[in-house]
This record gives structure tokens, C-alpha cells and sequence, in this order.
């Protein structure tokens, strides 16, 4: 979907969960999923994503509509992470994801699945303060200026997170045989 | 820009495109002089590529449904595990005990089956054997494949069902008046990996003429070449070249064809020999005429001409082993003197129908299909991929030519192969086969699997690379399963 197209009932141009999850669900998903590592805390930074947009907590400034979007994800996601460190419990451990035949749109999904899920692994692994420039530059699809404006810091900062990120990821990689 | 501006977070920003044109350049500037820098660019980027070729999630059913308005959502309050997420834990774990009991039971009866969409599958090829190598007589082919419909092929040349793969009625030889020179494959390979440096280095316009047979009918295409500022645009833009990544125009935009890495090559040594011929006259510039023949018949298969001083390459001949041209890409005008003022290249940008998606690494074992170590006569594996529609791609050398096998775990649907191909047994296999401005296209299918080759060797060479597909091992009836599991259903 183009992400310039209008958005015909918001009065001030903001959209509405409606529209959002219509028309961007897939992208917000995706993008949670890689952030968060799991499909249930995905799930739930989707959901709080969503109740913000249509409580109107987060501000839409005409423009990127999927740079807006990446933006309440990250802040979602990071909010998570915080107080999860504020208040450590002893969760109960995370169920592996659910292997589900694919349906015959999930297309290339499933045969890529394991070297995915060891590239998932691997950005489960890194600091957020690096995984997420990553996961916002390579799976949003995010301009550093759009990263920038999400993460509330200069755009060098970005740059220096991004390149470190992948340097961190890379020796993740390597470590666990899946590059050279 | 100075020493100390100068860092390594520019590598990364320069694969994103997300430098200054002043940073750029003194990146690049940088690369041509640091080997550290270019082994840092290609790590930096293959990671880059990994997680950009993750496929997306699909979001599980129900995400998007908003409970109450004004009752806090439940990652609000996530530190603990709440009681609607046990819930949703437990019905998950129950729908995927149902779905594997209903997957086994709709498994075993069900056959797929594909239709490889060929001219697709040949410009994947092309983009990865044009990688190292001069990139307009390696993308050439694509752009005019994809500059407009096949002017041939009437039902009166179908009629007489001559060769696919035929000589073209071009000049055999423009060559000087010199004896050839033996030279060693190295300095062959200096003058391929000149060709190269000189095509990113300079600027400069030009037309080439490609020149094919397909139904024994000769055919042309005239394409228009512009490289400047080390973008090199192909056919009135079809095709573009841009470092490693091969773009090309598709009808819902653009399509990156990443080049993925080459491993191991054979030494060309081993099958071919090189003599040099300087004195050849090729769009009205002098060039030194390189050809290549096979050690043990001494037929030439392949004659490069080079600009005697740039190092272009501006003409590429492929010979069938008996002194027939069957393809050529030629200048016939190139911009003298070079270079031509820079234009600002127009790379398109990341966006809605551009599927920025390049080929994953497999890794030995990831996947079940066969992948012979060698094909045909000294063609070694050196790249297995999976691609972006979900293709598994093994790319073979000899060191000279190339050729890319596509396995897909589908019984092959013939009646809706791509039209403008020709029947025909092949190494005891029904088989369809193309040809096209950049390669010959062979189809078949064995055991459950159709299998693509895609390549730009002779009649010969394609028979024994056929013979070695597949190996005399059939998937299991695991495999079968796995491969229905996880197989894609359609070629895009």
C-alpha cells in the first residue's frame, strides 16, 4: 500500500486504528515481531501500538505514515523494555513459536524458516540501543532521519548504532556458524 | 574531507545511501585504496543482507482486534504473564496439534505444481555470473529481453524445427593481421577484471547491438548504454547496475536482483587456453582480441574484444564449438572521447513494488534437494542460494561460462510454461527449451522436482549438465512431505 494515499475519514489527517491495522497491520506486525523475538510479545506491543493511536496519545505530523508507525512501535517496544528492568520477575519461560503449516500465500516463509530464525536469534541478542536502528533500517525499510526522529537522537548517533549493530550481529553470525 | 571525518560508520551509511555526495566519494575513494575497507564493506553487507531477506511475519489471526477502548492493554501491565495470554497460549498450542493432525491427512494426496516463469529465472542468472565481470555484456542480454516482444518465430520457422541454439550471420572475425599470443588465465582474468574497473571508472555513453537466434532466425536488439557516477543504466533504464546489486524494471517497479556472493571458481586453466590478437578495429576503436578454446578440442568458444585504451570490453562473441557465433553483444557507438559529463544516476528508491529482497545463503543440509558438487564437463558448484520468490539457485563455473540450476520441489504444469519454447529430449528427459538474448533455458522435470538451467554454454556442454540432474536419488517420501510443507506453489 502507498503510504502517501489519504486518509479520507480523519478530519486532521490523523488515521484510525481501523485504517491502521487495515491497511498497515502487516508492516506494524513485522516489524514487532523483530523488535520483540517472540510472537506473544509481539502481539502485545501491536495491540498497545494500536490503543494508542485510538486513545490519540501519539501525535501524526502529515508525512510518512509507516515512519509514523515504526516510531510508536519503537516507543511501544522500548516503554516494554523499560519497565520490564524496573520490575524484574521471573516470567514464566517463553513457549517456542508455534510451527504452523503454511498457507499457500506464506510462499517462500517457511523453507527460509531456519535461517531466519537464526538471524532472529541473533538480533534477539543485541541491546536494543543497537537492535533497534537495525531492525527499523533493514526490516521498516526506515531512512536514518525517520530512525533518528524515533529514537529522540542525532542522526550520527544513528549511524554509529546502525553500523555497530551489524558489526555485533555479524560476530553473532559467525559465532554460530551461520556466516563465515 | 579529512583523515580524521573519516570513520567506519560510513560503510554502513553508504550501503544504505545515506551519505552526502562529498562522504560518498571519499568512501569510495577509500575503498579503491584499502583492502580492510572492502573486506569490512562485503562483511557489512552481507549481514545487511540477511536480515533484509528475513521473510516477513504474518501476523497471527486476531492481533488487530482493539479490546475496550479504556481497558489497558495487556502489555501494560506485561510483567507478569497475564491470564489472556495463558489463554491464547493454550488455544495456540491446540490449533497446531489440529493443523499438523489435518496437514498429515491433506498432505499425501495432494501434488503440486509449478510453471517457471523463465525470462525471470534468466535475468536472476545473469545478474549473478555479470558479478566480477564486465556488467554491459553480462546485463545486455536482459535489457533486451526486456525491450519488447520477439520479432520471430513464425509457425513457418517452427515448421522446419531447426536447432534453437543456431549460428548468427555476423562477421566470424574482425581480427588484426597479428599472430596470436598465448597468454596464462591470469592475465586473461587481468584483462576481464580491467574491463571491470574501467566500466565503474569512467563515464561514458554508447549503443550495443545484441545479436541471437531463437527458431533459427536471427534476431537484434539495439541497447542504449549510459554509466555515470557508477551507476550503469541498460535499455532506456531496464536495467541498472549499481556496485553489486543488478535492479531491473519490472510492471509493479522495481526488482533488486542481488548478486550474491561467488565462492570458489575453477581455474580456467584446467579446460581452456588464451591467446591475445591485437589489431582489431570494434566501433571504430582499436581493440586487443582475447580468444578462448577449449584445451582438449582447440575450438574457440568465447573471443572478447578490449579497448586497447581504456580496457572496455566491446564486443563479446560465444561461439558453439564449431566456429559458429550463436550470441554477441557488440558497441557499435561509444562515446569518444571518454569521458562524458556525470549524470546524476537515478536509483530508484525504496518503496511501495520494489522487493528489496536479495538470495539467503544456504547452508549444507538447510535444504534436501539434490546439488551435484560438478555438472557436465568440469562446471563446479560455487554459489547455492535460496531466492527471493523462493527458488533454490545452484551456480556453477567452469571458469569460463556459467550456468544457474533452479529447483523447486513442484511436479512441472507444461501447458502453462511461458510461450515461444520448443519441445525436445535432452539426456533421455522431456525437456522445453528457450532461447534468449542472454542464455539458453532448458525445463524438465524428475522425480517430483522441475528443475530450470539456465546458462550460457553450447548445445553440448547443456546436454551433459542436464545428464548430471538428478543424481539417481529421489526425494523420500519425508522429503516429499517437507518439501510440500514448506514448498512455495508458484514461480513469480
Amino acid at each position: 500500500m502507498d503510504d502517501r494515499a489519504p486518509l479520507r475519514d480523519a478530519s486532521d489527517g490523523v488515521p484510525t486504528w481501523e485504517e491502521v491495522a487495515r491497511g498497515h497491520g502487516q508492516f506494524l506486525y513485522n516489524v514487532a515481531y523483530r523488535l520483540a523475538g517472540n510472537e506473544a510479545d509481539a502481539r502485545d506491543v501491536v495491540q498497545e501500538s494500536l490503543l494508542r493511536i485510538r486513545r490519540g496519545l501519539e501525535s501524526y505530523q502529515p508525512g510518512s505514515l509507516e515512519g509514523w508507525l515504526a516510531r510508536i512501535v519503537t516507543n511501544v517496544f522500548l516503554d516494554e523494555v523499560r519497565r520490564k528492568r524496573r520490575r524484574p520477575t521471573s516470567a514464566l519461560p517463553e513457549e517456542p513459536d508455534l510451527v504452523l503449516p503454511p498457507s499457500d500465500s506464506a510462499d517462500v516463509a517457511s523453507e527460509s524458516a531456519q535461517l531466519s530464525d537464526e538471524i532472529q536469534e541473533a538480533l534477539g541478542a543485541l541491546p536494543e540501543e543497537f537492535r533497534v536502528p537495525v531492525v527499523l533500517c533493514d526490516v521498516g525499510g526506515r531512512t536514518y532521519e525517520e530512525i533518528a526522529a524515533s529514537l529522540g537522537v542525532p542522526v550520527g548517533t544513528v549511524r554509529s548504532r546502525l553500523h555497530r549493530g551489524r558489526k555485533l550481529l555479524r560476530a553473532s553470525l559467525v559465532e554460530a556458524g551461520v556466516v563465515a | 574531507m579529512s583523515e580524521q571525518q573519516m570513520n567506519e560508520d560510513m560503510l554502513s551509511a553508504y550501503l544504505d545511501g545515506e551519505l552526502t555526495d562529498e562522504e560518498r566519494a571519499a568512501v569510495e575513494a577509500r575503498l579503491a585504496e584499502s583492502a580492510e575497507w572492502r573486506e569490512q564493506l562485503a562483511e557489512i553487507d552481507e549481514v545487511r543482507r540477511l536480515v533484509r531477506g528475513m521473510p516477513a511475519r504474518e501476523a497471527p489471526a486476531g492481533v488487530f482486534e482493539v479490546r475496550a477502548a479504556d481497558k489497558p492493554a495487556p502489555a501494560a501491565s506485561a510483567a507478569t504473564v497475564s491470564p489472556l495470554r495463558r489463554h491464547r497460549r493454550a488455544l495456540a498450542a491446540v490449533t497446531a496439534v489440529a493443523a499438523a493432525l489435518v496437514a498429515i491427512v491433506v498432505v499425501t494426496p495432494h501434488r503440486t505444481t509449478t510453471h517457471p516463469s523463465v525470462a525471470n529465472l534468466a535475468a536472476e542468472h545473469a545478474a549473478r555470473a555479470s558479478e566480477g565481470e564486465d556488467p554491459v555484456t553480462g546485463l545486455a542480454g536482459i535489457a533486451a529481453e526486456r525491450s519488447g516482444p520477439s520479432t520471430v518465430a513464425d509457425g513457418s520457422a517452427r515448421a522446419r524445427a531447426p536447432r534453437l541454439i543456431d549460428a548468427i550471420r555476423v562477421p566470424a572475425t574482425v581480427s588484426g593481421t597479428s599472430a596470436p599470443m598465448p597468454i596464462s588465465p591470469r592475465m586473461a582474468q587481468q584483462l576481464f577484471n580491467r574491463a571491470l574497473q574501467a566500466t565503474q571508472k569512467d563515464q561514458f555513453r554508447g549503443t550495443v547491438l545484441v545479436t541471437w537466434t531463437d527458431h533459427g532466425q536471427e534476431q537484434t536488439r539495439s541497447i542504449a548504454v549510459l554509466e555515470s557516477d557508477s551507476v550503469l543504466h541498460l535499455g532506456g533504464d531496464v536495467v541498472l547496475s549499481a556496485g553489486d546489486r543488478r535492479l531491473l524494471r519490472s510492471n509493479d517497479g522495481w526488482q533488486v536482483l542481488w548478486a550474491g556472493a561467488v565462492g570458489r571458481v575453477p581455474n580456467p586453466g584446467r579446460k581452456y587456453t588464451f591467446d591475445l590478437m591485437p589489431g582489431a578495429k570494434i566501433a571504430g576503436r582499436v581493440a586487443d582480441e582475447l580468444a578462448v578454446r577449449v584445451r582438449a578440442s582447440g575450438a574457440v568458444i568465447e573471443r572478447s574484444f578490449f579497448d586497447e585504451e581504456t580496457g572496455l570490453l566491446l564486443r563479446r562473441d560465444r561461439l558453439d564449438g564449431k566456429g559458429h557465433i550463436v550470441r554477441q553483444i557488440a558497441y557499435t557507438e561509444i562515446s569518444p572521447p571518454l569521458p562524458v559529463p556525470p549524470v546524476t544516476p537515478r536509483l530508484p528508491a525504496p518503496g511501495p513494488g520494489r522487493h528489496d529482497r536479495g538470495p539467503s545463503g544456504l547452508k549444507p543440509g538447510q535444504h534436501s534437494m539434490v546439488a551435484p558438487e560438478r555438472i557436465g564437463d568440469g562446471f563446479r558448484l560455487s554459489g547455492r542460494d535460496l531466492d527471493a520468490n523462493g527458488n533454490v539457485q545452484l551456480y556453477y563455473s567452469d571458469g569460463v561460462l556459467h550456468a544457474s540450476v533452479f529447483e523447486r520441489a513442484a511436479e512441472l504444469d507444461w501447458d502453462r510454461l511461458p510461450s515461444g519454447g520448443t519441445k525436445g529430449k535432452i539426456a533421455g528427459h522431456d525437456v522445453q527449451q528457450y532461447s534468449s538474448p542472454s542464455a539458453s533455458e532448458v525445463v524438465w522435470e524428475r522425480g517430483g522436482t522441475t528443475y530450470v538451467l539456465v546458462t550460457d554454454a553450447g548445445p553440448s556442454e547443456i546436454s551433459a549438465m542436464v545428464q548430471s540432474f538428478p543424481r539417481e536419488r529421489s526425494p523420500s517420501v519425508v522429503e516429499r512431505i517437507g518439501h510440500f510443507l514448506g514448498g512455495p506453489f508458484h514461480w513469480d
